[in-house]
């Protein structure tokens, strides 16, 4: 099929991109995984929106406590309750805080400043919180390309492709079973490793491939925005106007979108006779995650105009919507999480097999190499996710008004965050080898403290939350302790392995070795 | 209630699929049967494997579009494949007698009784 040679050069590139990008690779494909579930995380970190499902909520009710929250507010936009999120959610103008209203008494819920799996593990996942010069999402974007890379040399440089489709030897040599755990989880999800990074690149398609719209648009970004997002905009008429009614809206855009519910409502020019309304239509119901907007007169009710996506823009939402989970489907979501994991494995697992396979050599000769890609590796692999649970148990420990070094509560977080993620690091520098399994017990530590903390500090043991209707808080701990118990096992297997090193297989350097192991 | 057993069924389906089809090799026909001295699947056998895994992989597929519509149906099939065929890749590595009833069902007795009830659905 592929020449000697050939395959020989495909391999080459697979493994020193996969050493090189392995660990950031992992990082956005770790956050990722963590946002399929982000608005759950969300209601773990932010405990007082902890709530039940929300009985249907009255628009013109809501606009009314708004109003009142923020008189003379010229704009603002809501969000309904949902499945996911059972609070009203309010933005103002003048301030990125999104504040949350309990959908029955639309009193303000006040949860003690974080970002939470929405304001820092969903923008993680994208942009690595790098914004200068957009670097971070150019990362992100290098890295999408470089798993497509990977995914294609991956199965190029398989030797016996369909005679090892099921194939994992966890009893043989860690080189043997790693490979095998590699390939059979890159083999078998092969279609989620391409689909991922590839809908990825497409949602940033206007930042990762400018020429496509401006060829089409002869560089008028104006034209562009307005035909891709629909920006509908009127002029202020400088007298007096009144609000009509939400609900009637509502009702009118329901009907045009046949079923399809609003999600969000958004008032511009308030107080203002040109003053209009936005609604956009939910994605609850689809796949692809619409741009469907209808805007209304907020004196009469009428209609202004009504948005969607042409056909080439209809295709992009749909792929961004295989990407971005927004519908509701409950099994679809935790096999995407699975799926994520899964991503997760491979990646740590073949940064493994390049160390397992590379070891007893690098010893030999005096190498550093090894020793540097286990650093790195431990540290962005089993690192990355203590630190997460430092960031989960920083949000329970921190009480409300903290403050330190100048920085508030929520940048505190970040800051447990990113210490432990640098501590995690040095450690793996100074302990070698021994680090993988020393920091797998930690996080089994971490995870099961998270849930402790959790349970002290809101009183929500997995049981309660499960009968008083937070779910995603009884669904959270239950992962954490899953994941604290495999890490304690991988912990204790780890040492053995330690005490007893098998001998490395012998590899030609950079070349996949043959099946049989 | 329906669409979670309908969604087990396609599972169940994909992960019977890729058994059958598993098991038309002589390392996995082997290690099921326990015996390393066994004889390599049969000619017959390994052909008729192929098509009741293949039909039983294609009636995931057409639980899943038909419980779930065209676009989550398609998307829900193909992460029901990932996850039923990682399933027969650790159960031929922990514990590969499991799947002796369908060693039996399709090499000895001949007979396709597994997959039915996977494709009846």
């Amino acid at each position: 099929m592929l020449g000697e040679p050939l395959r020989r050069a495909w391999a080459r590139l697979h493994t020193w991109a996969g050493v090189v990008l392995g660990g950031v690779l992992f990082a956005v494909f770790w956050m990722g995984t963590l946002s399929v579930f982000d608005h759950e995380i969300d209601r773990w970190m932010m405990p007082p929106t902890r709530l039940a499902a929300a009985p249907p909520v009255s628009l013109d009710a809501a606009a009314r406590a708004v109003a009142a929250l923020a008189p003379g507010a010229a704009q603002w936009s809501l969000t309904l309750p949902s499945a996911r999120t059972p609070t009203v959610q309010v933005r103002l103008p003048g301030s990125d805080a999104l504040l949350h209203l309990d959908p029955s008494t639309f009193a303000e819920l006040r949860p003690a400043p974080t970002l939470g799996g929405t304001g820092f593990i969903f923008p993680f996942h994208f942009m690595l919180h790098i914004d200068w010069l957009d670097l971070g999402l150019w990362i992100v974007g290098l890295c999408g390309m470089a798993m497509l890379v990977l995914t294609l040399s991956g199965v190029l440089i398989h030797k016996r492709i369909l005679r090892d489709f099921f194939m994992f030897r966890p009893r043989k040599a860690a080189t043997r079973s790693l490979l095998d755990l590699h390939t059979a989880l890159g083999v078998l999800a092969l279609p989620f490793h391409l689909v991922m990074p590839l809908s990825g690149l497409v949602i940033f398609f206007a930042l990762f491939f400018p020429g496509t719209w401006q060829a089409a648009f002869d560089g008028d970004e104006a034209a562009f925005g307005r035909e891709v997002f629909g920006s509908y905009q009127r002029p202020t008429a400088g007298a007096p106007g009144t609000l009509s009614s939400l609900d009637a809206m509502a009702a009118e855009a329901q009907r045009r979108w046949q079923g399809g519910r609003p999600f969000q409502v958004r008032l511009q020019l308030a107080g203002d006779a040109a003053s209009y309304v936005e609604m956009r239509r939910a994605h609850t119901q689809d796949v692809s995650m619409n741009r469907d907007a209808i805007y209304f007169d907020a004196a009469t009710g009428a209609v202004l105009e009504r948005f969607e996506s042409k056909p080439i823009g209809a295709v992009q939402r749909f792929i961004a919507g295989i990407h971005f989970v927004q519908f509701e489907q409950w099994l679809l979501r935790w096999l995407y999480f699975c799926a994520g994991l899964a991503g997760c494995v491979m990646i740590a697992t073949g940064l493994w097999f390049w160390l397992e396979s590379r070891r007893a050599e690098h010893a030999r000769r005096g190498w550093v190499g090894v020793r540097l890609v286990e650093a790195l590796a431990t540290g962005s692999v089993s690192g990355i996710i203590a630190a997460t649970l430092a960031f989960f148990i920083a949000n329970r420990c921190l009480p409300e008004a903290a403050s330190a070094w100048g920085l508030g509560r929520q940048r505190l977080e970040l800051v447990a965050f990113y210490g432990v993620w640098l501590g995690m690091f040095c450690h793996a520098g100074w302990r070698g080898r021994a680090a993988w399994g020393e920091q797998c017990a930690a996080i089994a530590g971490l995870s099961c403290g998270a849930v402790a903390l959790n349970w002290i500090t809101t009183g929500d043991h997995p049981l309660r939350a499960l009968s008083r209707g937070a779910t995603s808080v009884a669904a959270m701990d239950g992962v954490l302790l899953l994941l604290g118990v495999v890490c304690w096992l991988a912990a204790r297997r780890w040492r053995v392995r330690v005490a007893a090193p098998e001998p490395a297989l012998e590899l030609a350097r950079g070349v996949v070795p043959s099946s049989e192991g | 209630m329906a669409e979670g057993a309908l969604s087990l069924a396609a599972f169940a389906a994909s992960y019977i699929g890729f058994a059958l089809l598993a098991l038309r090799q002589a390392p996995h026909h082997a290690r099921v049967a326990a015996s390393p001295r066994r004889a390599p699947p049969a000619a017959a056998m390994r052909q008729r494997n192929l098509w009741l895994g293949t039909a039983a992989l294609g009636a995931s597929l057409g639980v899943c579009l038909s419980s779930r519509g065209p676009s989550f149906g398609a998307i829900l099939w193909v992460l029901l494949l990932a996850a039923g065929g990682l399933g027969v890749t650790f159960t031929l590595a922990f514990r590969p007698r499991w799947l002796r009833p369908l060693q039996r069902g399709s090499a000895e007795r001949g007979s396709p009784h597994l997959p039915r009830g996977a494709t009846e659905r």
